[in-house]
């Protein structure tokens, strides 16, 4: 199971093989979780684990809200009725240790983040969960859990997950 | 007013542990509880966050959170997120006519639970 980040979990020595999560969980998630602009939950290892070298946190993500709205400005001005912007989750970043894969750690992390997801939609307006796949592995792993890219010309592919698809697969049944 | 709720058995328990050491009703109890959590709700939207203090030395011991106030924080400060109208008419689509969840998301889920 997941908690929030603590104070020590950022020099706990994890690394993920990719600089820029590696930097983002070394430097950034605490102050972020700190300042209210992102959450960070991060998987604990157990003491079993950490006696055999692994560090303290094994793998961790990030949640946001967002309102998603159209860049585009001719569909603002257009004659039809203008999309209302759509509030959404925001994964921003997820990882596992390198030395901790092998574990369906990345299934358990995505599968906490929509289960928090769908928690929150209870109290709060959220109609879907957004992902930004960093690269082609990101995007199938995704895809593997309905992710739906909507945005495929840049990098990161924005990726879409409906808050009914979601709550559907929490379902009891 | 009577309100009728459905909580864990645990929570119960402790409930009517707290209300014998406490010489309180569970009325007196719950009555303050919500009114805890009322306080609770308001500070939040507020922007603010609930820690209790150590008086030794006026420090944050722990922050108090249950799901409901971390989700109302969190959504306090939504993000502006501009994509090309294409993939939000797509959002748009999607949420419509939301998909079944594959058996994979599904089995997943299924796990958690």
């Amino acid at each position: 199971m997941t908690r929030r980040i603590g104070p020590g979990d950022p020099a706990c020595g994890f690394r993920c093989g990719k600089h820029a999560l590696d930097d983002y969980f070394a430097r950034h998630a605490l102050p972020n979780d700190q300042a209210g602009i992102g959450r960070a939950y991060v998987w604990e290892a157990s003491p079993e684990e950490t006696d055999r070298g692994l560090p303290a946190v094994l793998g961790f993500y990030t949640l946001s809200m967002a309102t998603v709205v159209s860049a585009d400005i001719a569909s603002a001005v257009s004659t039809k009725l203008p999309r209302y912007p759509v509030p959404a989750a925001l994964i921003g970043r997820l990882a596992v240790d390198e030395r901790a894969r092998g574990r369906r750690l990345g299934e358990k992390l995505l599968i906490d983040a929509l289960s928090r997801v769908v928690s929150a939609a209870e109290t709060i307006g959220c109609l879907g969960v957004i992902v930004d796949a960093k690269d082609e592995d990101a995007q199938a792993f995704y895809s593997k859990y309905d992710f739906v890219t909507i945005a495929a010309e840049t990098w990161p592919r924005r990726m879409f997950l409906s808050i009914d698809v979601a709550r559907a697969a929490f379902a009891q049944g | 007013m009577r309100v009728e709720a459905t909580i864990p058995d645990s929570r119960g328990s402790a409930v009517e542990e707290l209300a014998e050491e406490l010489g309180l009703s569970r009325s007196q109890i719950i009555d303050e509880a919500l009114s805890l959590f009322v306080k609770a709700v308001l500070e939040v939207r507020r922007g603010r966050r609930l820690q209790t203090v150590d008086p030794q030395n006026a420090q944050a011991t722990c922050e108090l959170v249950t799901p409901t106030l971390a989700a109302l924080e969190w959504a306090l400060r939504p993000g502006k997120l501009e994509l090309p109208e294409a993939a939000v008419g797509k959002m748009h689509e999607m949420m419509a006519a939301p998909a079944k969840p594959s058996a994979r998301l599904r089995a997943a889920a299924k796990r958690r639970r």
